[in-house]
């Protein structure tokens, strides 16, 4: 994005077409529903400025696009997601019924699976740092935990 | 410069917590995430399911984004890759052909998706330029914008104004529009050509 306009010149608009742009502003804005502006503004209760943030590095349905979009290959619904931080790494399969993890270095903890709702799910790693998320959560959800160091840490939103 | 400090000055406030400053940004983007769903046909379910998850990302990306003014290049990002996974997942759900013929003919998006979002952030200038005319100039102003035109002497009746008291009145609150601060930088040439494709 970054065609930026080149410097305008505000006389250049003659004053039917400001007014006929002024027209459609006010109905641009008439036409978005309140509630759809009240849901964005209600997403600011998610702030969360605690702990470190394991970042998607990640995501199948993205990394190595555009041949992958237009592939007709319904069988293999399977997404893969990678979000590291610093300390930990977690290794994620969308399978058709269940989220599978894996914490990397494996270590035994519980991932809390926050969701917007607010009725998270808690489920614990074995030792191999694996667990099982069943059924895949409806909306968007993060994971969190905190390692055995004491670091908390938080997945970016997931969206399956 | 009142635009973009104000965008900035928004960007700011929120990320220190400023719950007023995250309404106002919405509020200003809303229109253009809007615009972008409707681009790839959304319905109103999968409208509010994306700008959930764009606020939502915009909410974690605030802390870590160290220039303000990259917040609308950057929500425009995150909304075209929303507005994907939706359209990609209407075409799982519905197994048809509609949205694997819409990624196609959407080609170009990233073009799209620039023009709406000058085009909203212009129209989010017009509106708040607007909002600071006197209050004759916006009754006047308003009622020649409607979609249906009043005659001359329809809008005189209301206003209580002479038929030829109008148009110069018309010209001086236009004028007053333009020179608003607010809308510096944005009306240049090719503004009102850029409009004509999507004006649904």
């Amino acid at each position: 994005m970054s065609d930026r306009m080149p410097e305008p010149m505000p006389e250049q608009w003659r004053d039917d077409e400001l007014l006929a742009e002024l027209a459609m502003a006010l109905r641009d804005a008439d036409e978005v529903p309140p509630e759809f502006v009240e849901l964005g503004k209600a997403m600011f209760a998610w702030r969360d400025i605690d702990g470190e943030l394991a970042a998607l590095m990640y995501d199948s349905e993205y990394d190595g696009d555009r041949a992958g979009a237009l592939r007709r290959d319904e069988s293999a619904p399977l997404r893969a997601l990678t979000f590291s931080s610093a300390e930990l790494t977690f290794e994620l399969e969308i399978i058709p019924d269940a989220v599978l993890g894996q914490v990397v270095p494996c270590q035994v903890l519980n991932v809390h699976v926050r969701v917007l709702s607010g009725e998270d799910v808690v489920v614990t790693t074995d030792d191999v740092g694996c667990f099982t998320i069943r059924p895949i959560p409806a909306g968007p959800f993060s994971l969190h935990c905190r390692t055995e160091t004491g670091t908390r840490i938080a997945t970016n939103w997931i969206n399956i | 410069m009142a635009e973009d400090s104000t965008l900035a000055d928004l960007v700011v406030r929120a990320q220190k917590g400023d719950q007023d400053a995250w309404g106002r940004l919405v509020e200003r983007y809303a229109p253009f995430v809007w615009a972008i769903c409707n681009r790839y046909r959304l319905n109103l379910q999968d409208r509010d399911d994306v700008a959930q998850m764009v606020w939502l990302r915009t909410v974690e990306k605030l802390g870590s984004l160290q220039q303000p003014e990259a917040f609308a290049g950057w929500l425009a990002t995150v909304t075209q890759r929303e507005c994907l996974h939706a359209s990609r997942a209407v075409r799982r759900r519905e197994s048809n052909e509609h949205a694997l013929d819409l990624e196609r003919e959407m080609g170009d998006e990233s073009v799209m998706i620039g023009q709406e979002l000058e085009r909203c952030e212009r129209r989010a200038a017009l509106r708040a330029a607007f909002a600071q005319l006197p209050p004759h100039c916006r009754q006047l102003l308003l009622l020649l914008a409607q979609e249906q035109q009043l005659s001359y002497r329809e809008i005189a009746e209301r206003l209580c104004l002479s038929i030829g008291g109008i148009g110069p009145t018309r010209g001086r609150c236009l004028a007053r529009l333009r020179r608003s601060p607010h809308l510096k930088g944005f009306l240049g040439p090719a503004a009102g050509s850029a409009g004509g494709g999507g004006d649904v």
